[in-house]
């Protein structure tokens, strides 16, 4: 393994030797029977490797990677949706302080007392994420104007 | 790869097909396992996907990937972490592999045998000899794409694939496999599995 040429010859074999160089080993391969088999061992291995059998991905490793990409930035409607609990303790606060007028305790801060019992779970946003808004809530919220009314 | 980086999981799903088998069976040459294999090849898609922003379309998009891919397989075997726990010499490993539908019994298992002392072979190669023999011989990257796979000079990858061929061409003569035929020449030879 001492020829001058003999760590060009996987180069020469992979086809990345310039012409020059390339001329250089083919003129030493000509007659040097050590760098031939050499040469002869790497092509070799090569066959041997096409005969390699391979790993086919399983079924599972797809899903594994799609479940795991990251959620994608929410738009405007998931961004309204996300709003929607919100709403709910909006109107749970509308409806004490209203209650609380037509109660006429004034002097009472029950809506207050509301708020600032639920001001942790506004402040709590994954748990707001799993409330839900009844069709109920909504209803009250449409009529809140009339029972400021009727006070 | 734009439309992966422009939030496209549909497109990325495309490239995950596309892609999926090279980049476990490269794994694979790395750890000789099946599981873990599949394991680095999740974390290697993932790292993709969270750094598509970053991607360039002036890079090939096979060299990128194989640069996440290499960088990924090189700290698991540096690390070392999962060889102390499983000291694989690719016996298991390579029954998990798959011959090509037409192949016969004793082609398959002479292939699995094949495997085996390939896996014995790579492992007595560093990571860096690894992934450029593995990106030569089996994806057919040329040296340059190689090169920059790797942020090295072609010059360091013709040594490094240089040392690694006839590293593996020592190993498996010594484990007594017999020579397959001499292939006709080039990387153009070499069947990209």
């Amino acid at each position: 393994m001492a020829c001058s040429v003999s760590e060009e010859l996987t180069a020469y074999f992979d086809g990345e030797l310039a012409a020059p160089e390339r001329a250089k080993v083919e003129a030493h391969l000509a007659t040097c029977v050590e760098c031939q088999g050499e040469l002869d061992m790497v092509r070799g291995l090569s066959s041997r490797l096409q005969a390699m059998p391979v790993l086919e991905p399983s079924a599972q490793l797809r899903r594994n990677v799609m479940n795991a990409l990251p959620e994608p930035k929410p738009g405007l409607f998931a961004w309204l949706r996300n709003l929607a609990p919100l709403g709910g303790l909006a109107v749970a606060a509308g409806v004490m302080l209203s209650l609380s007028h037509l109660s006429g305790d004034r002097t009472s801060t029950g809506g207050e007392m509301a708020l600032a019992e639920n001001l942790d779970v506004v402040e709590n946003l994954p748990a707001l994420e799993t409330a839900d808004l009844s069709d109920e809530d909504l209803e009250v919220v449409a009529q809140l104007d009339q029972l400021e009314a009727k006070e | 790869m734009l439309a992966v980086k422009a939030g496209d999981a549909r497109a990325f799903s495309r490239l995950f097909d596309k892609y999926a088998r090279s980049i476990v069976n490269f794994a694979f040459r790395f750890v000789a396992d099946r599981g873990r294999a599949e394991e680095l090849t999740q974390d290697i898609f993932l790292k993709v996907y969270k750094s598509a922003a970053s991607y360039e379309p002036s890079a090939k998009f096979k060299t990128y990937l194989y640069r996440i891919a290499a960088n990924h397989c090189m700290n698991e075997k540096r690390r070392g972490v999962y060889q102390a726990q499983h000291q694989s010499t690719g016996e298991e490993g390579a029954a998990e592999l798959r011959s090509a539908d037409n192949t016969s019994p004793e082609q398959a298992l002479h292939g699995q045998e094949l495997a085996r002392d390939l896996a014995a072979a790579l492992e007595a190669l560093t990571p860096r000899e690894r992934a450029a023999f593995s990106l030569c011989r089996f994806e057919g990257m040329a040296y340059k794409d190689i090169a920059e796979t790797l942020e090295t000079s072609e010059a360091a990858v013709k040594s490094l694939i240089h040392r690694a061929t006839l590293n593996v061409v020592k190993r498996l003569a010594e484990s007594g496999a017999e020579p397959a035929e001499p292939a006709a020449g080039g990387r153009h030879g070499v069947q990209r599995v």
